[in-house]
C-alpha cells in the first residue's frame, strides 16, 4: 500500500518517570489510514506511548513530530468503567462534544454506531458494550484522522465485540480513519490490523500480522 | 405571616442567600463529579483567615476572604495538576492550616473584640447592602463564565484525558473554575459560614443525584434545593431563634433523607 508522508513521527523518543524507564529509543513512523495494533506485557510502556502522542503526557524533548493538523479520538482504558456513575444523557455526552452544534452529522454518528435508541438514557444504565459505543461516537465528532483505543474491549461482553471489532474495519475502510489500538486479543488484533507493534519498553517487532506469528 | 418581609435585614439575607443557593449546588455539581467535594469545605477553612486579616484591617472581611480563597484555590490547583496521583488528604494541610492561623491571629488581637460566629455559622444580621451588591456582582461573573464555558467544564469534568484529546486547554479551565469555587464559597460565608458551607454546595447536589437525571437537571434540582432550604433556613430561624447555618444544614439533611427513602420506596414498589 502507498502512504504518503508520515502524519506522526517519533525519533528516539524515552520517557522515565520517578526514576523508572517507561519507554526507550523508540523510532516509529505512523502513516495516514493505517490500521495499527500495539501489543506487549503489562507495564511495557503501550499506554505511555499513545499518551505521549496525544499530548496527555509530555514529551519534553520534543521527539514526537505530528502535523499540527492531525486530530484524534481517544478511548482510555477506564473510560469504561468511569462512566458508570457521571450523571449524563447520552445526547449530553454527544452535544457537548460538538464545537459547534450541528444535527445533521450528530443523527449520522447515532446511526453509524447503532445508538439512536440509546440517545435519551443515562450513561450510568448502560451496558459496557453500549457505553463503549457511545464513546467512540463522541470521539469521531472532530472528524479525527486517527482514533486510539486503549484496551476498548475489557469487561465487553463477546456479543458486543464481535460488532465493535467491525464498527472500526468499518471506520478504517469506509471513512479512512486511521486505528491505533492497544489490546490483549491476540486473535482479533492479528486478523484486523495491518500493522502490528509489539512494546516491552522498546519496540520489539514492528511488522505485518502476517510475519508476526509469536505474539503472546 | 408576612410580617418577616417587613425587615430589612431579612430581605437582605433572603437576597444573598438566593443568590448564592443558586450559585453553590452550581460548582457543586462539578466538585461532585471531580470527585473533589473536600475542596469547598478547604477553601471556607482557609477563607477563616482572610475574614480574620480584614477584621482587624477594618476592611470589608468578604473581600478579604475573597482574595485568600482564591491564593488558596491557586496553590491547591498547582499541587492537583503536579501530582501525578492527587492525594486529597494534602486538602487537610490547608485547612488546619487556615483553622491554626485563623485561631493564631485572633489570640495576638484579644483586645480588638473581634467576634467571628457570625463568619463561622451564618448570620442573617451581617448581610450588608455593599455585600448584597459584591454578592450579586459575583453572581453575574460566575453564571456568565459557566454558561460561557459549559462545555469545556463538562468535559473536562468528564474526563480530563479526553478533554486534551479534543484540544481543549484543561489547566485553564480548571484555574477558572477554581477561582470561581472560591468567590462562591467566599460570599456564601456570610449566610451559612465558613463551617457549614460545604453542606449547601454539596449536600443539595446529592439529593438531585438521588433523582437520576441528565447533567443539566441535576444542576437546576440541586440549585432548586438549595433555596428551598435557605428560604425555608432564614424564615424558620427568625421566628424560631435559632442559627440560620445550621437551620439551612438541617433542612438540607432532611430532604436528602426524605428523597432517598421516597427513591428506595418507588425501587421496591417498582420490584
Amino acid at each position: 500500500m502507498f502512504y504518503s508522508k508520515p502524519l506522526i513521527c517519533i525519533h528516539n523518543l524515552s520517557y522515565q518517570y520517578e526514576n523508572n524507564v517507561v519507554l526507550e529509543h523508540i523510532h516509529l513512523d505512523i502513516n495516514d489510514g493505517e490500521y495499527i495494533g500495539i501489543v506487549g506485557p503489562n507495564g511495557g510502556g503501550k499506554t505511555t506511548l499513545i499518551k505521549l502522542i496525544l499530548g496527555i503526557l509530555n514529551d519534553t524533548k520534543n521527539t514526537i513530530n505530528i502535523s499540527k493538523s492531525t486530530k484524534f479520538g481517544y478511548i482510555p482504558q477506564r473510560l469504561s468503567s468511569s462512566g458508570l456513575d457521571f450523571p449524563a444523557k447520552v445526547s449530553e455526552i454527544l452535544k457537548n462534544s460538538f464545537d459547534k452544534f450541528d444535527e445533521t452529522k450528530y443523527q449520522e454518528l447515532l446511526s453509524l454506531c447503532e445508538i439512536k435508541d440509546l440517545e435519551s438514557r443515562l450513561l450510568t444504565d448502560l451496558s459496557g458494550g453500549q457505553r463503549q459505543k457511545v464513546f467512540i461516537a463522541r470521539s469521531l465528532i472532530a472528524e479525527p484522522d486517527y482514533l486510539i483505543l486503549d484496551e476498548p474491549t475489557t469487561g465487553i461482553d463477546p456479543e458486543y465485540q464481535v460488532k465493535f471489532w467491525e464498527l472500526l474495519k468499518q471506520l478504517n475502510v469506509v471513512n479512512k480513519i486511521g486505528i491505533i489500538i492497544i489490546s490483549h486479543d491476540s486473535h482479533q488484533i492479528q486478523t484486523n490490523a495491518k500493522r502490528l507493534i509489539t512494546i516491552d519498553k522498546k519496540i520489539m517487532t514492528d511488522s505485518t500480522p502476517q510475519n508476526h506469528n509469536h505474539i503472546h | 405571616m408576612f410580617q418577616i418581609f417587613q425587615y430589612q435585614f431579612i430581605n437582605n439575607s433572603l437576597i444573598v442567600g438566593t443568590l448564592v443557593a443558586i450559585l453553590a449546588p452550581v460548582i457543586g455539581t462539578f466538585l461532585v463529579v471531580k470527585r473533589f467535594s473536600a475542596f469547598s469545605d478547604t477553601i471556607a477553612h482557609t477563607s477563616l483567615v482572610g475574614i480574620i486579616v480584614g477584621l482587624i484591617l477594618k476592611i470589608n472581611p468578604i473581600i478579604s476572604a475573597i482574595i485568600t480563597a482564591i491564593i488558596t484555590a491557586l496553590s491547591i490547583e498547582t499541587i492537583r495538576k503536579n501530582q501525578k496521583n492527587f492525594n486529597d488528604s494534602i486538602l487537610v494541610l490547608f485547612m488546619t492550616g487556615g483553622l491554626g492561623l485563623s485561631t493564631i491571629l485572633i489570640s495576638m488581637n484579644k483586645n480588638s473584640g473581634i467576634n467571628i460566629n457570625n463568619y463561622l455559622f451564618g448570620s442573617i444580621n451581617t448581610v450588608t447592602i455593599q455585600n448584597i451588591w459584591l454578592t450579586f456582582g459575583i453572581f453575574v461573573i460566575v453564571i456568565g463564565l459557566i454558561i460561557m464555558n459549559y462545555k469545556k467544564l463538562f468535559l473536562v469534568a468528564f474526563d480530563e484525558e479526553i478533554a486534551i484529546t479534543n484540544k481543549i486547554d484543561v489547566d485553564n479551565v480548571n484555574r477558572i473554575f477554581i477561582i470561581l469555587a472560591a468567590l462562591v464559597v467566599s460570599i456564601s460565608i456570610q449566610t451559612i459560614g465558613v463551617l457549614l458551607i460545604s453542606s449547601l454546595m454539596i449536600i443539595p447536589v446529592l439529593t438531585a443525584l438521588k433523582l437520576k437525571q441528565s447533567f443539566i437537571s441535576t444542576i437546576i434540582t440541586s440549585s432548586i434545593i438549595g433555596v428551598i432550604s435557605v428560604w425555608l433556613g432564614v424564615i424558620a430561624s427568625f421566628y424560631l431563634n435559632i442559627a440560620t447555618g445550621g437551620l439551612i444544614v438541617m433542612i438540607n439533611i432532611l430532604m436528602y433523607i426524605l428523597v432517598t427513602l421516597f427513591k428506595s420506596n418507588q425501587l421496591t414498589t417498582n420490584n
